[in-house]
């Protein structure tokens, strides 16, 4: 057989018509720039735009020429400028530090990712020699801000090494200068009031998992010594109180198991009731125990996004139920709603352009070998040292920082350089993750249309889309970002002509 | 495998045999086997046309249903048989039609190599695909649906295909037409914020030329349209930046990622950063990241 005549492809205006990509969502075209610049047209509006057919003084014209899509009234100092802001990370170096203090864990969650060993194996508890070193490369890292993370297992079980490096980082950044965060991802389980005290008055954040009510968490988080979910809201609440109105914070998230799918409703219900601010929805990834469970809690893209729709409505319900000054928000989303509605990025790295494996995060396991990312040292615990770039106190910062395999990474998970993701309309808000793809689909480049995580990616986008074109939704997005209307369309005479 | 015993042997017959009896009675199935015994059997499906299909005719009405336009499918359904038969006997080509396979052929001035495999790319998870030369000017898809695909998805595939086709066409006209712009724009980026000397003096864009844009546009085989004037000089500024970001210290790290805190900075962070020099006057202020707990 032979193709039809292509009738609909329509002739670009090479005066007119500037960089842009585009995707069918909700019945319209959406157009998107480099800029994270957008707009949904309709077909008609689509085929004027693209053949140079808009005239001047149509409001969608003047809206395309404020945002850069016409390729005779650009200002290339302001459209440079802008892309130098949504990129500066690229700048930076790696912000992100992620320190492996014990593999020991107390809970056997039925997808640790981290591949936790039992309590009574001391082997892999981290030591103040290597903590020591491990600081210091740290400290090396060329940005000015720096986020220390503390994972595991669970952290809390080598106790004296978490307080050594609060300490030690803490004193060594009185000479540094740089703008210091600590976060401690936790399960509370072995939380006391003297810990938390000692923590909260050195401006330690808190990171804990809740998978919904205490049916899934219990379930998905199992502990022998008791309730996990009981313990855990307990103490997010009490670290909550006291946090109040501080800097420093406790967050919680979720990870989506196929136990959570028939209760999206539930779950964002739950963390309303516990008093958070939001709720952080995230879907499995193929690392550590959840490869052996994933024909028991595993699920197919569809079935995330369905739940994630669900879940996302009944947020935006809880919304209009609430005073506009507190909003609940939805973390996946928010973190694409600041791509989509500002020109600032949030530098979340596995949002980015190159990733930030190796040149935006490091991850420190508790023998002081380093990674490009945990994801990396997640690979490592399964047996594979493909992402190991340098040990801390051998070698040096910059021999861990241009290691090949940091630079492969930042080829592959550069957007420029994948097929599909180069033409897509995602593209400025998107970002892959190259060692998902590497255990995906067996190389860092992956194929990006047909890995679980883009499928991910797009359906969320193409629902946020979706619900930006109802005005009252867009109206809650904004507040999630604090984003006042109008401040877009101020920022926005920078692309015009003077 | 299901086994039960023949009423007058005793001896373990499988369950055809089973059903057969159960179906034609110990009588008639013996006399089945006397006639039949030890020959393989082809028994056609029900309501097939079974005279037609043993026909000696067969072979000619095929051909000649083939020629009055009959499609395979018919011809396979009115037979009771495959739909290799009459493709066979009509000596079609054998990959062109089969349940789980298509084929076609574009014409590559309407369609340029490049869209076509972007397209199939596409469809890689549902479909092994294959491009290949028909002849000059003419590529020749083939996609074998892959066995896990959901039955939706083979039926759709090729209208699928034809759209997704038509949107890399589009998708590579504009990348095409702008490229230049998006190499100026992000060299520019890199480089620093300073105003090219093209933006500065105000230089117009060209205008269209006469006859450029087509209302209709729906003459996809004409040329593409020639490049603007404008990529002309953006392409020069482009090359300055680059010169521009060759000629400083931090060629092979220009942005100065791998160049440690203090060796950057100095010891109290009050330095100026050695390694961006040229590449950009002033770092911006980092932003912590979000915590990106993947576990606790």
């Amino acid at each position: 057989m032979t193709a039809p005549a292509p009738t609909a492809v329509p002739v670009l205006d090479p005066v007119k018509t500037g960089p842009f990509r585009f995707r069918r969502v909700a019945g319209k075209l959406l157009v998107t720039n480099d800029l994270g610049r957008h707009q949904l047209l309709d077909e008609k509006q689509f085929h004027d735009f693209v053949t140079g057919g808009l005239k001047e003084g149509d409001p969608v014209y003047e809206k395309l020429k404020t945002d850069g899509f016409i390729r005779d009234q650009m200002d290339f100092d302001a459209i440079a400028a802008v892309w130098a802001k949504r990129n500066k990370f690229l700048w930076q170096g790696p912000t992100l530090h992620v320190i492996v203090t014990t593999l020991r864990c107390n809970h056997r969650c039925l997808y640790c990712h981290a591949s936790a060993l039992g309590m009574a194996d001391e082997t892999t508890d981290m030591t103040e020699e290597t903590a020591r070193k491990v600081v210091d490369r740290v400290f090396e890292s060329p940005s000015s801000a720096i986020t220390i993370e503390f994972q595991g297992g669970e952290p809390l079980a080598n106790w004296p090494v978490v307080k050594f490096i609060v300490e030690y980082a803490t004193e060594k950044n009185k000479t540094a200068g740089k703008s210091l965060w600590l976060n401690l991802v936790t399960n509370l389980s072995m939380m006391d009031a003297e810990k938390m005290d000692w923590l909260l008055e050195r401006g330690v954040n808190f990171c804990t998992s809740i998978d919904g009510p205490a049916e899934v968490h219990d379930k998905n988080r199992p502990w022998s010594s008791g309730a996990s979910h009981a313990e855990a809201t307990k103490w997010f609440k009490v670290i909550d109180k006291k946090t109040r109105n501080k800097m420093f914070r406790i967050d919680a998230l979720l990870t989506v198991t196929r136990l959570s799918l028939g209760k999206p409703v539930e779950i964002v219900d739950e963390y309303e009731r516990i008093g958070a601010r939001g709720v952080f929805l995230r879907p499995l990834n193929p690392y550590g125990m959840a490869v052996a469970t994933w024909n028991k809690i595993g699920y197919t893209h569809q079935e995330f996004l369905a739940f994630y729709e669900k879940a996302l409505d009944r947020v935006l319900e809880l919304n209009r139920k609430r005073p506009a000054s507190k909003p609940f928000f939805e973390q996946t989303a928010r973190l694409y709603l600041a791509k989509i509605m500002t020109d600032d990025d949030p530098n979340y790295l596995d949002l980015r352009s190159p990733c930030g494996a190796g040149i935006g995060q490091m991850a420190y396991n508790f023998d002081g070998s380093v990674f490009t990312c945990d994801e990396g040292r997640m690979l490592n615990r399964m047996g594979d040292d493909t992402f190991l770039i340098g040990k801390a106190g051998e070698g040096t910062y910059a021999e861990s920082a241009g290691h090949p395999v940091v630079r492969a990474l930042a080829v592959a998970s550069n957007l420029d350089n994948q097929i599909e993701c180069s033409k897509c309309a995602y593209k400025p808000y998107c970002g892959i993750c190259p060692v998902q793809c590497y255990k995906e689909q067996g190389d860092i480049t992956g194929r990006m249309p047909t890995n679980s995580r883009c499928k991910i990616s797009m359906g969320v986008l193409d629902l946020l889309f979706d619900r930006l074109q109802d005005k009252k939704n867009e109206k809650i997005f904004r507040s999630w970002l604090k984003v006042r209307k109008g401040d877009n369309e101020k920022a926005a005479a920078l692309y015009q002509r003077g | 495998m299901t086994r039960t015993r023949c009423q007058n042997s005793l001896q373990p017959i499988d369950s055809d045999a089973a059903r057969l009896l159960k179906i034609l009675g110990s009588r008639r199935l013996s006399a089945l086997q006397n006639a039949f015994g030890g020959r393989r059997l082809w028994i056609p499906k029900a309501g097939s046309n079974l005279r037609c299909s043993v026909c000696r005719f067969r072979d000619d009405c095929i051909r000649s249903w083939r020629q009055q336009g009959v499609s395979i499918a018919n011809i396979a359904k009115r037979l009771g048989v495959s739909p290799k038969l009459p493709i066979s006997v009509s000596e079609e080509p054998m990959p062109t039609c089969d349940q789980d396979e298509i084929a076609f052929v574009l014409d590559e001035q309407l369609y340029p190599l490049e869209a076509v495999q972007n397209a199939v790319y596409v469809f890689t998870d549902r479909a092994y695909v294959r491009v290949e030369r028909a002849e000059p000017d003419r590529l020749k898809v083939v996609m074998t649906v892959k066995a896990d695909a959901a039955p939706s998805a083979r039926t759709a595939l090729k209208g699928e295909f034809d759209n997704e086709l038509i949107h890399q066409v589009l998708r590579q006209r504009i990348s095409t037409s702008n490229q230049k712009i998006r190499e100026f724009i992000v060299t520019k980026a890199l480089v620093s914020a300073q105003p090219s000397a093209l933006v500065a003096a105000g230089a117009p864009a060209p205008a269209a030329a006469e006859g450029d844009a087509c209302p209709e546009c729906v003459d996809t085989a004409a040329p593409a349209p020639a490049a603007p004037q404008i990529d002309a000089a953006l392409e020069k500024e482009i090359d300055r930046l680059l010169a521009e970001i060759e000629s400083g210290d931090g060629a092979a790290d220009p942005l100065g990622v791998s160049v440690p805190w203090e060796e950057a900075f100095g010891a109290k962070g009050k330095a100026e950063p050695k390694a961006v020099e040229g590449a950009k006057a002033k770092a911006p202020k980092a932003k912590a990241p979000k915590a990106k707990a993947k576990r606790s």
